[in-house]
């Protein structure tokens, strides 16, 4: 009989007390002494784990540590409410305010996302004309729109002239001038400006 | 008052009814603490803190779990934070325990002894248990809690907490027959 087998049986003894030994199991323990003896501090080690988890740790005084759970909630009670209020309104304000600005961040996301977009539409088709026509890069053009960056005297340094600026950069047949750019950020003129030119 | 009239005069704010729930479950809760921490001081702080923590977030509780499981959830996240402060503090030899263990056999009348010898002896056998396992192995094989309130407890799935409490037994079981063999010697 594979004595491995019987140690692990033995083993469950520990945790399990309705496993039990059978016949021929029992009848290997008198033969092997070494199974013996695996048998016999298991018993020993089953006993102590049992005492173990019998014994129970005592709690010698009871009644003081519930007087001291009780001074504390009592203590609590004086000192903590006021604070504990002011804490909820402040958690409730930080939340509405987090709410608020990732609310204003996604509308603008959006806003700028879908400006870039429509440029990049429209721009390809102007690039598309322009190469139809042969149209030669004005380098005067690429000079204009990096001014755009510097010039003091426009409405401002806006998320929207940088991508419009970087999608013209991309365009290398293209004569847009400083002014065309801000006429299309003005109103929505900018494909028939463009056409025009490609025309002349 | 029954356990629920209690509970919901616990949230009206009724100091006496919070007094009879630590009455009722103060000796539990330190049973439990205890056999976490394995000291009786620690165990009673623990016991406190979390008693604490029940009055200030008893508005949290929600009767879809049961209660005294949220509470012993509550015991057992405090004195799990308490054993990591105390970890490395905690180291007994091997001779020392087996002085224990043979004393232990012959006398345990004295409450404080008796704290003492079973403090050492949960220690040793379950010292060097990964935390996640020596847990398990408190709430499941010594205090005796049924596996889906053990999983509720921890946070843990049922497949998590049935392979290390095996891997638990299987160390543990080690370690008592070497405890048993070097008796013997």
């Amino acid at each position: 009989m594979d004595c491995k087998k019987i140690q692990n049986k033995i083993d469950e003894l520990a945790y399990d007390m309705s496993i039990q030994l059978d016949l021929k199991e029992q009848a290997h323990l008198d033969e092997c002494e070494n199974c013996r003896k695996y048998y016999a501090d298991a018993l020993k080690a089953t006993k102590l784990l049992h005492e173990i988890q019998q014994r129970e740790p005592v709690l010698d005084d009871p009644e003081e540590l519930t007087e001291s759970i009780m001074k504390s909630i009592q203590d609590e009670a004086q000192e903590y409410p006021k604070a504990k209020i002011n804490y909820r309104i402040i958690i409730r304000v930080l939340a509405a305010a987090v709410v608020a600005l990732l609310l204003t961040l996604e509308i603008e996301q959006y806003r700028v996302l879908n400006k870039i977009q429509l440029l990049e539409t429209k721009l390809g088709k102007v690039q598309q004309t322009h190469q139809n026509q042969k149209y030669l890069i004005n380098e005067a053009t690429l000079i204009d729109l990096s001014i755009l960056f510097k010039d003091d005297n426009h409405d401002g340094f806006s998320l929207e002239k940088v991508s419009t600026l970087f999608i013209l950069n991309r365009i290398k047949h293209s004569n847009f001038t400083l002014s065309d750019l801000n006429r299309y950020m003005n109103k929505d003129d900018f494909l028939k400006s463009s056409q025009k030119k490609t025309t002349q | 008052m029954d356990h629920s009239q209690i509970i919901h005069q616990i949230k009206k704010g009724n100091q006496s009814a919070f007094r009879l729930l630590v009455e009722q479950y103060q000796a539990y809760a330190f049973k439990l603490a205890f056999r976490i921490v394995c000291n009786e001081e620690d165990a009673k702080d623990v016991v406190q803190e979390s008693f604490i923590k029940i009055w200030r977030n008893i508005h949290n509780y929600r009767p879809s779990v049961k209660f005294t499981t949220w509470m012993y959830k509550i015991v057992t996240n405090s004195a799990i934070d308490l054993y990591r402060k105390n970890a490395r503090q905690n180291s007994i030899s091997l001779d020392e325990s087996i002085n224990i263990v043979s004393e232990s056999q012959h006398d345990s009348t004295n409450k404080n002894q008796n704290n003492k010898e079973l403090s050492i002896l949960i220690h040793k056998m379950a010292d060097g248990l990964p935390e996640k396992q020596r847990m398990i192995f408190v709430l499941r094989d010594l205090q005796e809690m049924d596996s889906p309130e053990v999983q509720e407890i921890l946070e843990l799935s049922e497949t998590t907490v049935k392979s290390n409490l095996y891997h638990a037994r299987k160390t543990i079981k080690e370690k008592l027959h070497t405890l048993m063999a070097y008796e013997r010697r």
